[in-house]
């Protein structure tokens, strides 16, 4: 069985955010037929499907003021739990979706999320989108890993957009479930963290706390 | 299921309210079903092209791919992919810049077609015309002045064709007023470095060995969120992965200081001052590199020497029968107690103080001990005192740090940085910092500063196409001769943008005739604000403006003619080109990715070149251009296949840097050695020893503008009104000196998100002047005034305002507006049609005549500026 996971090296993340970017452009924007690039009204970055934090403190679980929030892709996705209609559900290869046909747009997914991951868009976007899980104006909207560059089944092989775009290497992409994988044996060492651990929803987006060659210090 | 139970009650009674809701918050299935058909069915994009390319957003041409696809009749970009070389990824890499492409292709600024000016020159009003009556009444303008060549003045620096560009100017024309923008960049470097080096150097000469340092100081530098950075960027991630110590000065916090082991928030152009107790650490305690000294520099010279800096002079110089060329100099051997020329000592004493001839003689390192003796961690200290009332760096933090970097010398340097003219001192302070790397042996050392790999030549475009000079060979005096004979010194070749601004504002030595800008921007790339703006209106002092760029900017608005060019990555480079900043350098063959959009009739940069070339008789008038075949031919005469090139889009030129203490050979110093003591210089600048200038042979401490002006004269203490201060612009991530990138809405949001698009002051700050964040304010500077938004952060110092570069104009300078009469009607081309407008532009508020280093070929000092902050 496969298990699409993410981690996030905070230690060469450098902020440069091509990977939303990369995210807006693939997941969120549309095109018409003159050729423009639409994105939504207002702070696009809200609707990319991975979002910076800059925190003003410290994340008490990753120790970075800068992090990300997007699906966790949880092994107890709290969205799916409440999710009335069975819209929210889990693919063979644990990547959380959205069936937007069967939502009826209650939002309790948004709600539920204990890491804010959810945005929905009340606008309207003209032109067409890149393929059928982009974001759809009035739908929860949500990672998806980019599953449709690979398959909802198959083992996680194919390289989600955010990945692609990192130069510096910070995104990892793979399957927990195979031992050789880079994500599978940065989470067997022990280098990882998740978001709010304790509340027993199993993220399957990890990050690497960033290292210090000593204690950090803030002087003048 | 992990989830607790008072969460999961929490969820639970979510949903149902949630639910009940449902039916009002339905979306519309209809729209839904209709646009998944769309994506699902015939039009799903189909990719079709994948073109390789090189960024010119920062103008370091990162190599990436353009994958283009067909969605609904129209070619978008679908993927944007860095280009990493499996063999060895840690050289390549791309930031998030080129991942705005998409949208810098249909900017709302773009300009439609060739414009000619029909309003008062920089109100923005033009009326489009053909390209041919374009071309037409360029080379008319050329024809003008060629008897005069040297009036027409060409100002070009990014494009894949900016070199051409100028290289045509020269050599088939034949004016000499030719530059780029580097004063407003990193001349003050280039200037401190000349000190060492014997010659200017600018930041691609040495590389930053990242990843095999133990430890890095970095100043005025950020390799993580600053322009040209990608390849340096890559490198700092891999010196974290190595566990690399980093330690940051800087005015503010941000991801660097994120990501740095320890840093010190410090206010502007003090870090002079730190680096100056750093290097009297090292000298006084003895913590040099002594080999190193004795192989490779000129530590062990002997100068006669009294105890006055003023007299020093070198006991003896002779012809260096082992380096052609340059000079040896007389030294004390330790071998046998005599003294001797270098080359036939065996060792050569770096502590000698003595007599020869009767007369007290030294060597230079101790001449250099005692020029810094005063500037000990407790005069840095004791300087913040008095200042500004407070210690920013404690004496025992400048000498802890200075003991690490020796502990871990020479895997340990402070980063030579790229910018280098924020602020008056920033000449010394790169001086400064790299002797302090010569004394550590960093310098060419693996693990410190190594030296770029050296660069291709490749064959110029024009000779492969058989251009032929006009240039009648008459001279005039060119700009830079004109201002040095006037008070100016030290003018870097092809680095005077500054002193164009200066020739318009006075008149001097001549009025302009054409004024040829390719992407240049110069009215918000130069210090020039309401000065230059109302010298450029007058058409006495500058006859013709003929700007080519992509979008509307604020230099266009001044343009006689528009001539409207591609974006990089729609045109064919002409030339094959090398990304100059990597530790390698590599050749790219930047390839057309798409076309411009349908409403855009913009023509490549070296297409327009070569029709004015065919109308002035330089280039046949039947000649045909194929840029690919132009590539393959400069291929061929570098020994590269082509095709591979083609197929990859890059080609290594070299496969590491240089790890020599001189780059490989003797250095432009009169010795051939990196030079403690620079020998000529000495002798041309004594007049300065013992002065605060950026020419003083001697390391010394010299306060900004801005301590001179508020700081009693630097004596202290700092006296700035509730309302003023020091504006400090960077570049942020996703902004750049290719300056269209501010005007995407993807780049306004991420700006926006981060909390940076807006003026940042401290809460101490902002509280007496009853301001939070949002509030709109006035920026008032002394040759301009400009609306910015507030934003209250502790993530600055108190002293500073900072901003994001380029990001808000004078409105009495520059319409915000471009209005266009065209056979459709009028067109309105609004600035920051997307958003924002709301920052800064320190050019636009500084004094051209004031705020620049005479001394330094009268580069920029953007920074060194106090402002004033009113609510609006």
């Amino acid at each position: 069985m496969a298990r699409a996971a993410m981690i996030i090296d905070l230690n060469k993340c450098t902020g440069c955010l091509a990977c939303v970017e990369a995210c807006l452009r693939e997941n969120v924007a549309r095109y018409t037929g003159d050729g423009r690039y639409v994105l939504p009204e207002g702070n696009s970055v809200f609707y990319a499907r991975t979002k910076p934090v800059i925190a003003t403190g410290r994340n008490v679980y990753v120790d970075s003021r800068m992090y990300f929030v997007q699906c966790m892709h949880c092994d107890n996705p709290p969205c799916a739990l409440v999710c009335p209609t069975g819209a929210t559900y889990k693919t063979k290869n644990g990547i959380v979706m959205l069936d937007h046909s069967r939502c009826i747009g209650c939002r309790a997914c948004i709600i539920a999320c204990p890491y804010g991951a959810r945005s929905l868009y009340r606008g309207v976007l003209e032109g067409r989108p890149l393929h059928r899980y982009a974001l759809e104006p009035g739908y929860p909207d949500k990672c998806t890993f980019c599953v449709h560059r690979g398959s909802t089944s198959g083992p996680a092989e194919w390289t989600p957009a955010c990945v692609e775009a990192c130069a510096f290497g910070a995104r990892i992409f793979g399957d927990l479930d195979d031992p050789s994988s880079l994500v599978s044996r940065l989470v067997r060492e022990g280098r990882v963290v998740t978001l709010a651990p304790e509340l027993g929803t199993r993220p399957k987006l990890f990050f690497v706390p960033p290292a210090r060659s000593m204690p950090r210090t803030r002087r003048g | 299921m992990g989830v607790s139970r008072r969460e999961f009650l929490k969820m639970a009674a979510a949903a149902g309210i949630a639910a009940s809701l449902a039916s009002t918050l339905r979306p519309p299935s209809v729209e839904r079903a209709l646009s998944v058909a769309a994506a699902e069915g015939e039009e799903k994009p189909v990719e079709f092209r994948v073109a390789k390319q090189a960024c010119l957003i920062c103008g370091q041409r990162c190599p990436f791919e353009i994958h283009v696809a067909r969605l609904g009749g129209a070619e978008v970009i679908t993927r944007v992919v860095p280009i990493i070389d499996p063999e060895y990824p840690e050289y390549f890499a791309a930031c998030g810049r080129p991942q705005v492409v998409q949208e810098l292709r249909v900017l709302e600024e773009r300009i439609p077609g060739p414009l000619l000016r029909v309003g008062r020159r920089g109100e923005g009003r033009f009326k489009q015309i053909s390209w041919s009556e374009a071309l037409d009444l360029l080379a008319r303008w050329v024809r003008e002045y060629l008897d005069e060549p040297w009036k027409i003045v060409v100002l070009s620096h990014q494009g894949a064709e900016g070199g051409l560009v100028r290289k045509f100017f020269e050599e088939y024309i034949g004016t000499e007023n030719v530059t780029e923008h580097c004063d407003t960049c990193h001349t003050g470097m280039d200037e401190g470095h000349r000190f060492i080096l014997g010659k200017f150097a600018g930041p691609a000469k040495f590389q930053p060995d990242y990843r095999n340092a133990k430890l890095v100081v970095l100043m005025g530098r950020n390799p993580v969120g600053g322009i040209v950075a990608s390849a340096w960027t890559k490198m700092f991630v891999e010196g974290r992965e190595a566990k690399t110590k980093f330690i940051v000065f800087d005015v503010r916090r941000s991801r660097l200081t994120d990501l740095a082991d320890e840093y010190y928030i410090i206010p502007p152009g003090f870090d002079l001052a730190i680096s100056l107790a750093i290097l009297n650490v090292i000298l006084t305690e003895r913590l040099y590199n002594t080999e190193y000294l004795v192989k490779w520099t000129n530590a062990p010279m002997l100068f006669y020497y009294s105890g006055d800096l003023s007299t020093v002079e070198p006991v003896r110089l002779a012809d260096n029968p082992k380096m052609p060329g340059k000079k040896t100099y007389l030294v004390y051997d330790e071998a046998d107690g005599r003294f001797k020329l270098k080359v036939e000592a065996r060792r050569p004493s770096l502590e000698y103080t003595g007599e020869y001839n009767g007369k007290p003689v030294a060597t230079a390192l101790v001449i250099l001990r005692d020029a810094v003796k005063g500037y000990t961690p407790e005069w840095a200290e004791g300087l913040q005192r008095r200042l500004f009332g407070r210690v920013y760096v404690k004496a025992s933090d400048i000498r802890r740090v200075a003991r690490e970097l020796a502990e871990a010398a020479p895997r340990a340097f402070i980063d030579h940085g790229y910018k280098g003219t924020r602020y008056y001192n920033e000449g010394m302070l790169k001086r400064v910092n790299l002797l302090i790397n010569v004394l550590l042996g960093s310098v060419g050392a693996r693990g410190g500063l190594a030296y770029a790999a050296g660069k291709p030549k490749i064959p110029s475009t024009w000779s492969i196409l058989g251009f032929r000079s006009i240039a009648g060979g008459k001279k005039g005096v060119s700009i830079p001769e004109y201002w040095e004979q006037n008070g100016v010194a030290n003018v870097r070749p092809h680095c005077w943008s500054m002193l164009v601004v200066r020739t318009i504002i006075e008149g001097k030595p001549y009025p302009i005739g054409l004024l040829f800008i390719h992407r240049q921007n110069l009215v918000s790339h130069a210090i020039g604000g309401r000065r230059l703006a109302e010298a450029l209106k007058d058409e006495n002092r500058v006859k013709h403006i003929v700007v080519l760029d992509s979008t509307f900017n604020e230099t266009v608005m001044y343009a006689d003619l528009v001539l409207p060019v591609t974006m990089f990555f729609e045109e064919e480079a002409p030339t094959l080109q090398y990304a100059k900043k990597s530790y390698v350098d590599f050749i790219v063959d930047a390839q057309k990715a798409v076309d411009p959009p349908s409403w855009v009739d913009a023509r490549d940069a070296w297409w327009i070149i070569v029709e004015l070339a065919k109308r002035l008789g330089i280039a046949p008038s039947g000649l045909r251009v194929d840029p690919v075949e132009v590539k393959r031919r400069q291929a061929e005469k570098l020994g590269i296949n082509y095709e591979e090139l083609r197929r990859r889009g890059y080609v290594l030129w070299k496969k590491s840097p240089k790890y020599h203490p001189w780059g490989g050979k003797p250095l432009s110093t009169v010795t051939g050695e990196l030079e403690i003591i620079n020998v000529k210089l000495l002798e041309e600048y004594r007049s300065y020893i013992g002065r605060e200038s950026p020419l003083n042979p001697f390391p010394a401490w010299i306060p900004p503008l801005w301590i001179r002006e508020k700081c009693n004269g630097g004596n202290g203490p700092c006296s700035l009104a509730d309302n003023e201060f020091v504006l400090v612009e960077y570049q942020e991530s996703v902004t750049a000196t290719n300056m269209f990138i501010r005007f995407a809405k993807s780049v306004h949001d991420i700006l926006e998100w981060k909390q940076v698009y807006g003026v940042r002051i401290h809460p101490e700050r902002a509280k007496k002047l009853g301001l939070k964040t949002g509030d709109m304010v006035r920026l008032v500077g002394p040759n301009g005034e400009i609306r910015a938004k507030v934003i209250v952060t502790e993530d600055v110092d108190p002293y500073v305002a900072a901003a994001p570069h380029a990001t808000a104009v004078d409105t009495k300078v520059v319409p915000l507006e471009a209005v266009i009469e065209g056979k459709g009607g009028v067109k309105r081309v609004r600035l920051f049609a997307e958003g924002g407008g709301y920052g800064v532009n320190a050019n636009m508020l500084a004094d051209p005549l004031r705020h620049v280093v005479p001394e330094e070929g009268l580069r920029a000092a953007q920074n060194d500026l106090i402002v004033r902050i009113e609510r609006l």
